[in-house]
């Protein structure tokens, strides 16, 4: 298929997995709804109406924000480690961010700093933290390669995921049942400040990750072949998990934990069309936002009203498509 | 000229190379030639940059190899390594106009598409542009890295082209192919630099113009090929016994 066709067919998901999305969910809407509260001058207030532009809206567009940053950072990360079964969740990054984030949760109210920062900001030092300990670890014996680099993580991911089980023993009842909603992901606390606060994260990632492309191209021939590209390669590994890091935990912050589409979406795109690498940063952007939103439509209609967390839906389609690429031929190189 | 000056390097206690002394003259190939381990493509690695010396150093017409720019080093200079460790598809075309990123920070420009298109057609690629990498022959990946190579530094003046055993696992005709490729840089562009790991000493006898053997990290001995390849030094070098044999296409050292 042309790459020009398959940016039209992304498009037309897109657009209709948005509009779905809109439309169902506690409160069905038709299009004629919609239609009418954007486009009526009535300022008549009513309850449907209030539902679909204080939640569902915010709801729906941060789902595609997320959707997408997630699909970047898979990329960024599957790329940098040279790795097709890389996910944030698998090196510690989203496990740091949670153990931030619950750190907030418990002592938010009783440990200044913690509240001053507040629960991205908890997120974000919980993702640096994790990050900090990576690079540390990984390149104390002077072994910097991406093989140290993924079992330290994978380490810390453990260390940080034991953090969060102490810190919900540790909390009171409606806390520790936060903490573990959490943890399995839910879009159900979306509102207008979240959705301009991860516009304006989104937008600058999504520069920044197009600036690292090449370096990262380049890395995928070995570290050595990129420094005779002209690339540093430990520029290339600290700039990509900084960006990546901070990307997550912000999102980890507002949505909880989201497991496998940072692990799936960066297949998918690569098996749509060409290999070129920008390209299947944008198709990640696509299909990040479309399976995000497809899987929130999800978790709110299978036992519609209550919800079940979006962990367990992208858990549910993530685990068999992991299992079945760990069958494939994957190879692994450092 | 490259002068590599009392360059010693030691890594977890080892001493890979022990006060490495040479020359290397621009204009033709000079071979590294010796056993597995003696730290070859160490020194590769540290005429390349990617290892900077622990002691001694490496000048390049006088200057430090690290005083050039990164920049400046990266045009001129091309590495083929062992391996390449694909994890994703890349094509032909790809790879190959990856030798180019040192040479814009963008978007190439049409001078740099042509140089990506001639390197393809000169190692016979045009129709395999769009072949996925991985799934190339032995033979079809390294004539795809040579064009890369080509790529990253045929429009400059005094390239260096380092080469960590390039003809493994290649048959006969693409060693002869790659081989004659080198001669014919090396001879029509005299400022050139090139330095290959070689193990095959009748490839060695019939391509190489200098050959510097190593030992246990010490260079055995440096020079033109005339004054260096006998049967004594290929014996100290292999720990094996050699018998040179004149043919009517010159000499040949049978073990």
């Amino acid at each position: 298929m042309k790459e020009s066709k398959v940016y039209l067919l992304l498009c037309i998901v897109l657009l209709g997995s948005t509009i779905v999305a809109l439309l169902f969910g506690a409160t069905h809407y038709s299009l004629s709804d919609i239609a009418n509260y954007v486009f009526s001058h009535e300022s008549s207030y009513s309850m449907e109406k209030a539902i679909f532009f204080e939640l569902r809206l915010p709801r729906v567009i941060l789902t595609l924000i997320v959707g997408a940053i997630l699909g970047i950072t898979g990329f960024l990360l599957q790329s940098l480690f040279r790795n097709p079964i890389i996910e944030p969740g698998l090196i510690g990054i989203s496990s740091g961010a949670a153990f931030g984030a619950a750190l907030f949760t418990v002592f938010g109210s009783s440990v200044t700093w913690i509240c001053l920062i507040g629960s991205a900001g908890s997120a974000i030092f919980g993702a640096l933290l994790a990050m900090t300990f990576i690079v540390f670890f990984a390149s104390s014996k002077g072994n910097k390669g991406s093989v140290v680099l993924l079992l330290t993580g994978i380490a810390i991911n453990a260390l940080f995921y034991s953090g969060v089980g102490m810190l919900t023993l540790v909390a009171r009842d409606p806390q520790a049942r936060s903490i573990t909603f959490w943890n399995l992901g839910s879009f159900s606390g979306a509102d207008w400040n979240q959705v301009v606060l991860m516009l304006f994260l989104f937008v600058p990632g999504l520069l920044l990750s197009f600036l690292l492309i090449r370096q990262l191209e380049a890395l995928q021939l070995g570290e050595e072949q990129a420094f005779y590209l002209g690339f540093n390669p430990k520029k290339i590994r600290y700039s990509t998990l900084i960006l990546a890091s901070t990307m997550i935990a912000i999102a980890t912050s507002f949505v909880g934990v989201i497991a496998f589409v940072g692990l799936v979406v960066p297949h998918l795109s690569r098996r749509l069309g060409k290999g070129n690498f920008s390209n299947v940063l944008f198709k990640c952007c696509f299909l990040g936002a479309i399976i995000t939103t497809l899987a929130d439509l999800l978790s709110r209609l299978i036992v519609s009203p209550a919800e079940v967390p979006l962990g367990i839906v992208t858990s549910l389609v993530g685990v068999p498509f992991f299992l079945w690429l760990l069958k494939q031929n994957v190879s692994y190189h450092d | 000229m490259i002068k590599v000056n009392s360059l010693s390097f030691k890594i977890e206690g080892n001493e890979i190379l022990k006060s490495i002394n040479l020359q290397i003259s621009p204009g033709e190939i000079h071979v590294i030639a010796g056993q597995n381990g003696c730290g070859k493509s160490t020194l590769l690695k540290h005429l390349s940059r990617f290892l900077p010396p622990q002691k001694g150093e490496i000048s390049l017409n006088d200057k430090l190899i690290q005083n050039f720019s990164l920049t400046d080093w990266t045009k001129n200079t091309t590495v083929i390594s062992q391996q390449i460790p694909l994890a994703f598809p890349f094509s032909v075309r790809q790879i190959v106009a990856m030798g180019r990123y040192p040479h814009y920070s963008w978007q190439p420009s049409n001078l740099d598409l042509e140089i990506i298109d001639l390197a393809l057609s000169r190692f016979n690629l045009n129709e395999l542009e769009n072949r996925n990498f991985q799934t190339l022959s032995g033979g079809e990946k390294q004539r795809v890295l040579f064009a890369k190579m080509l790529a990253q530094i045929d429009d400059q003046e005094a390239p260096l082209l380092l080469l960590d055993e390039p003809l493994n696992a290649l048959d006969v005709h693409f060693q002869i192919q790659l081989m004659s490729f080198l001669k014919q840089f090396v001879s029509k562009k005299p400022t050139t630099y090139c330095i290959v790991i070689l193990h095959d000493i009748h490839t060695i006898c019939k391509y190489a113009d200098a050959i510097t053997f190593l030992r246990n990290g010490e260079v055995l001995v440096t020079g033109k090929k005339e004054e260096v390849l006998n049967s004594n030094f290929l014996e100290v070098t292999y720990d094996t016994k050699f018998q040179e044999v004149q043919t009517p296409h010159g000499r040949v050292f049978i073990y």
